[in-house]
């Protein structure tokens, strides 16, 4: 039987990685994410379970680490979980979420370098340079359904976009970094 | 060629001199210059000709509001018409020529216009040109547009690059003149984040062209510690080289930054402007003024200045307009010109001064009470004539005029939101009034203020002022000394006669139309503008609007402040639409979608096709096939006659859970899916409230509280947004969770009799997919290829047996080629969206172009699809009278007959009979040719349909001189009674 090899979202075994000149671009192959949503009425459960696997839920423009899975806010009773497995994240909140697999709806490319936020400013609305660490918010990109993480205020951020798009986000940001 | 005027001094740097050409003679000049500047320095008044007369025109001010002195600038693909010489920086190697003279600037032979002007007033054309109509759009506009108008374009792609972004700050300080720096040091030091933009390379605005002293420095070496200063904040952005173009909703404003502008080209890849989108909490204008002319004969002889503009070359830039120079003034500026003029060894030949009470001069005569009534000079001038107080004439030579008529307020940006400037008469200005932006303050000359220590202070208390706002507690720190002088102006704003007085120089409006205006009722400052094209050029009247509502004041007998200003609009100044663009541009106007087996069918050769936001396979050619329906047809016999895969990833997937999933999906289903069993997929027809169809696709039932709902691929996006806008506010009591999972996998079709056995080589053995295990209509989650998980839909859109299989879209690409290798003994054979669309034709499957918003589920033949038995979105106003009569429209199938050709869009006739409307009977939606049938076949809409299958009718296109003898039957071309698909 045949066996299946994976690529990433923009189509290569490895992942992109590029320099140009103070940002570096790099194509993470693999992200591990899935959506959680509160099913109507599991409110108690839904913050008990939270609490017990993710910690606190993060407000509006925010996200929360607990061990390695991060949780991102993305509407109102919404959420976005990194780094840990659907499976795992569905059987830990029972009835109380309802939760998909979303680790290949995304393409993630993490920047960083002293330019990056005069990078980001030419991409989204978002104010960058106010981002504290661990910030997350929902943004457009060129017109693409994007997500800027901060990971390390002012110099390392990663953008979600939609995996189709792999290619336009990742034209958008070798471009962006170009011209500055 | 020296520059015979240039001067000692100024704010050039004479260590690099820089040279340039214009139309053709190379000229030099330094680092520091603008293109204007440069002229002025080398002597060149004569720099355009005029937009309707054709008259020889120099330069007149030394800023943004420039009229004439336009260019076009560059050559080949990067020329741009219409540069304003005063804002372009000088750079080595620059190219300028003039524009709209032919053969040459100083003989142009449409310079006929001018002797013409008695039949071109305002609004000539509009009483010219009426007979015979048809000659208007044919032969009158063509003649009107070559003679009129000023540069012309290249033609070519422009070879630059322009990005947009977004910037976010506290305190947004537009303009760089002293008001604007001392705003932005005040609130760089409390800590704000400060943006300030300013259109200059230089900060400080006038400054940089005035003589006088701030405390200890002059007023430029205190600028340049200033901007220093400023530069030096991390909170501070400077922006030079920006113009804020426009103030939108929500303090957000348009910059439009020039960041290669002043170089031959942009570096590789870098941007040569970019568009800021500024998101302001506060902003401060410190836009300064504009000095006016005043209207007299001739008075657009090249020579003939601003008199600040003047001070501004003499001061700056080095550079004289001429070597003698006369100065009209109705205000003590005029005075200030003189004396700069004097200091810098230029001889002043007499200051004419309309006051009777004009103060004397140390440097100069001064003519009290006295105007100017004409000029004279070829191509440039060569003196004026002035009218005395009490009478009499004198003739002054000059080779250039200062003239000043006071100062307007650059208000522009206080109006974006339709704000209403006031009067105020001891500036003769209009300055801000009502309707100022939310958020913004207006400091300094912008808002009257026109001294400089008034501007200094100014711009310090409303940055404190706004900042306080935000709860920023800034300081004001002591400001130097500086002068203080107040305006002192008797306004006058033309002087009486019978020769043509300019007041706009860039569309060519003269004192004259504003009295044709009055004269045919055209007497609102609105009616004004349009009527005489007044301040609709490019530089929006920045010299002349105030001119020409107080001459309108003057006809009608009313005040100024009651006659009005029109109302002024973003852009302040020109702005490119590709800075607008941005990066999105050709094949980058919009982002690209790729299937997962983009790269394997692009190494196939695969010709694509945009669906949407989808690049999709359209055919695969092979080697020896040399027109796209050899492929087609070959892809759709193959996959008929063994098996074919197409990648569907394109089609829209929603993930739907919740408790009410079943309830909520047989609310926006007309049929029902809370019967369909666990395992099984339902093809679901979905309405808009109106009873048309929406869309359609198939649901599976993946668990007793999940589903996974298939949309066509462009409604992917409208359908996901309905269901939000019914789960949040429709039924918001709801159990039902959404969310996209179009792009989480990769699905493919695999379609034909022999579609279970290249399966059975992937699915893992523990999945039995047999027929009798694995019927029509049912899905699973299995796994592939030894545990990938996957999952399986026995769904059929082209009649055959079927199946689509989706996995992990990180699988899609190796997948597709497995699916290749596993189908290779059955001769597998990848097709296309064109073979999709052929294959779903033969086989009455219905998809956008039937879905066109005007049909309903009985036009479908599907009426019993709307579930009587429980309520659903559309079921309702379905049933309205006219969408259920007996002759509606309904779905059939058509045949060409004898070779002819189905056209979609074409309409439908009786046999014989007339061709009108009002015998339309219907219309073809979708046309194929079909290799299975062996002619051209195609889905239609008729009257009655369904009652009428073997009626022979015309399918007519009048539109295309098209008609074709079609044969109505079932849509349904193959397989009508569905053993295929169950096989």
């Amino acid at each position: 039987m045949a066996s299946l090899t994976p690529t990433t979202a923009l189509g290569g075994a490895a992942p992109f990685d590029q320099t140009i000149g103070a940002i570096h671009i790099i194509e993470v192959a693999d992200p591990q994410m899935a959506s959680l949503a509160m099913r109507r009425g599991q409110g108690a459960a839904f913050k008990k379970a939270a609490s017990t696997h993710l910690g606190p839920l993060p407000d509006p423009g925010q996200s929360h680490a607990k061990g390695k899975a991060r949780t991102l806010w993305m509407g109102p009773d919404q959420y976005l979980v990194e780094d840990m497995d659907a499976a795992k994240l569905a059987s830990a909140f029972g009835g109380s979420a309802a939760v998909t697999d979303q680790s290949d709806a995304w393409a993630r490319f993490d920047i960083g370098g002293q330019d990056v936020l005069a990078m980001l400013e030419r991409l989204s609305n978002t104010d960058s340079r106010r981002m504290p660490d661990g910030a997350a918010t929902r943004t457009a990109i060129h017109h693409m359904h994007c997500v800027i993480i901060c990971r390390a205020a002012g110099t390392q951020f990663t953008v979600l976009g939609p995996r189709s798009s792999a290619a336009s986000l990742h034209h958008a940001l070798v471009a962006a970094a170009a011209s500055l | 060629m020296t520059q015979v005027n240039r001067l000692d001094g100024g704010l050039i740097d004479r260590g690099t001199p820089l040279s340039f050409t214009f139309d053709g003679r190379r000229l030099d000049g330094f680092a520091g210059d603008t293109l204007a500047s440069a002229l002025v320095a080398n002597g060149v008044r004569l720099v355009g000709r005029s937009f309707k007369y054709h008259r020889p025109r120099g330069i007149l001010s030394a800023g943004s509001e420039e009229p004439n002195g336009l260019v076009e600038l560059r050559s080949g693909a990067r020329t741009e018409p219409n540069s304003r010489t005063t804002m372009t920086e000088l750079h080595d190697g620059l190219v300028a020529t003039s524009q709209n003279r032919f053969p040459s600037l100083g003989f142009d032979l449409m310079g006929v216009n001018d002797r013409l002007s008695a039949f071109l007033g305002a609004g000539f054309y509009y009483k010219t040109f009426m007979w015979p109509k048809a000659f208007w759009e044919r032969v009158y506009e063509p003649i009107i547009r070559r003679a009129a108008g000023l540069g012309a374009l290249s033609g070519e792609d422009d070879p630059d690059v322009y990005d947009r972004g977004f910037r976010h700050c506290d305190l947004l300080v537009i303009g760089a003149g002293p008001a604007g720096l001392t705003a932005a040091l005040t609130a760089g030091r409390s800590g704000a984040e400060v943006i300030l933009v300013d259109e200059d390379f230089r900060a400080g605005g006038r400054l940089l062209q005035e003589t006088y002293a701030l405390g200890d420095k002059t007023g430029a070496a205190w600028a340049e510690t200033a901007a220093a200063e400023l530069a030096s904040m991390p909170n501070v952005r400077m922006m030079p080289r920006s113009t804020a173009i426009g103030v939108f909703d929500h303090g957000i404003y348009g910059v439009l930054e020039r960041t290669g502008d002043h170089l031959a080209a942009p570096e590789a890849g870098k941007p040569r402007q970019v568009f800021w989108r500024v998101y302001a909490r506060r902003s401060v204008l410190c836009s300064g003024a504009t000095e006016r002319l005043i209207g007299f004969a001739d008075n657009d002889r090249p020579g003939i200045m601003q008199a600040g503009a003047v001070r501004g070359y003499v001061n700056r830039f080095a550079a004289t307009p001429a070597d003698r120079v006369a100065i009209f003034t109705n205000n003590d500026d005029g005075h200030r010109t003189a004396i700069d003029l004097a200091a810098a060894g230029v001889d002043v030949s007499a200051i004419i001064d309309s006051r009777p009470d004009a103060p004397q001069s140390d440097v100069a005569e001064v003519m009290t009470g006295a105007v100017v009534t004409g000029t004279s000079g070829r191509l440039g001038l060569g003196h004026v004539t002035v009218g005395l107080d009490g009478g009499g004439q004198r003739h002054v030579d000059c080779g250039a005029l200062a003239v000043s008529g006071g100062w307007n307020p650059n208000v522009h940006l206080t109006c974006h939101h339709r704000g209403r400037p006031v009067w105020q008469d001891d500036i003769a200005g209009f300055v801000p009034g009502e309707g100022v932006p939310p958020g913004m303050a207006v400091a300094g000359a912008a808002r009257g203020i026109f001294s400089t220590a008034g501007a200094l202070a100014d711009g310090q208390a409303q940055a404190i002022a706004q900042l306080a706002e935000l709860g920023i507690n800034a300081t004001g720190d002591s400001l130097p000394e500086a002068e203080d002088t107040p305006v002192r102006i008797t306004p006058l704003w033309h002087v009486p006669g019978k020769a043509r007085a300019w007041l706009d120089q860039q569309n060519d409006v003269t004192v004259k139309d504003v009295k044709l205006a009055h004269q045919e009722n055209f007497r609102a400052v609105e009616h004004l503008k349009r009527y005489t094209t007044l301040g609709m050029a490019g530089d929006q009247g920045r010299t002349s609007n105030v001119l020409g509502l107080a001459i309108m004041a003057e006809l009608t007998g009313k005040t100024i402040a009651e006659t009005g200003t029109t109302i002024y609009r973003p852009p302040y100044t020109p702005t490119p639409i590709a800075a607008f663009a941005g990066r999105s541009v050709g094949r980058d106007f919009r982002p690209t979608r790729l299937p997962p087996s983009h790269h394997w069918a692009a190494e196939q050769g695969a010709s694509f096709v945009e669906a949407g936001a989808w690049l999709r396979a359209q055919w695969f050619p092979r080697e020896g096939e040399t027109h796209w329906r050899e492929s087609v047809d070959r892809e759709v016999l193959a996959t008929r006659e063994s098996v074919g895969v197409c990648d569907v990833s394109t089609l829209g997937k929603i993930d739907i859970q919740g408790t009410d999933a079943a309830a909520f999906l047989d609310l926006v289903y007309s049929n029902s899916f809370s019967t369909l069993a666990v395992g099984k997929t339902r093809y679901g027809l979905m309405l808009r409230e109106d009873g048309m169809v929406m869309d359609d696709g198939t649901t599976a039932r993946l668990g007793d509280t999940h589903y996974l709902m298939t949309t066509t691929t462009a409604n992917a996006g409208s359908v996901y947004r309905h269901l939000e806008f019914v789960r949040q506010c429709l039924r918001p009591e709801m159990d039902v969770q959404l969310i996209s999972a179009t792009d989480s996998w990769a699905q493919y079709a695999v379609v034909g009799p022999n579609a279970r056995r290249v399966l059975q080589d992937l699915v893992d053995p523990q999945h039995d997919i047999s027929n009798a295990a694995f019927p029509f209509m049912a899905c699973a989650e299995i796994s592939v290829c030894g545990g990938i998980p996957a999952r399986l839909f026995r769904i059929s859109f082209s009649g055959e047996l079927a199946y689509e299989i989706a996995v992990p879209a990180r699988y899609g690409d190796s997948m597709m080629r497995a699916l290749m290798t596993a189908g290779e003994p059955w001769n597998i054979t990848p097709y296309g969206t064109e073979a999709l669309g052929v294959m779903r034709i033969e086989k009455g499957h219905v998809t956008g172009n039937e879905l066109n918003g005007t049909i309903t589920a009985r036009n479908l033949g599907m009426a019993r699809m709307v579930s009587a038995k429980k309520d659903s979105i559309g079921a309702v106003l379905a049933g309205r009278e006219a969408l259920v009569a007996e002759d509606g429209l309904s779905l059939v199938g058509l045949e060409a007959l004898d070779g002819g050709q189905v056209t979609a869009g074409a309409h439908l006739f009786a046999a014989d009979g007339p061709v009108d409307a009002a015998h339309d009977q219907g219309y073809i939606t979708s046309a194929a040719y079909s290799p299975h049938i062996g002619a051209s076949i195609g889905l239609g809409f008729i009257t009655r349909g369904a009652e009428r299958h073997g009626e022979v009718i015309r399918a007519m296109n009048p539109l295309e001189g098209r008609s074709a003898q079609v044969r109505i039957c079932s849509p349904h071309f193959i397989d009508p009674e569905g053993e295929r698909l169950r096989g």
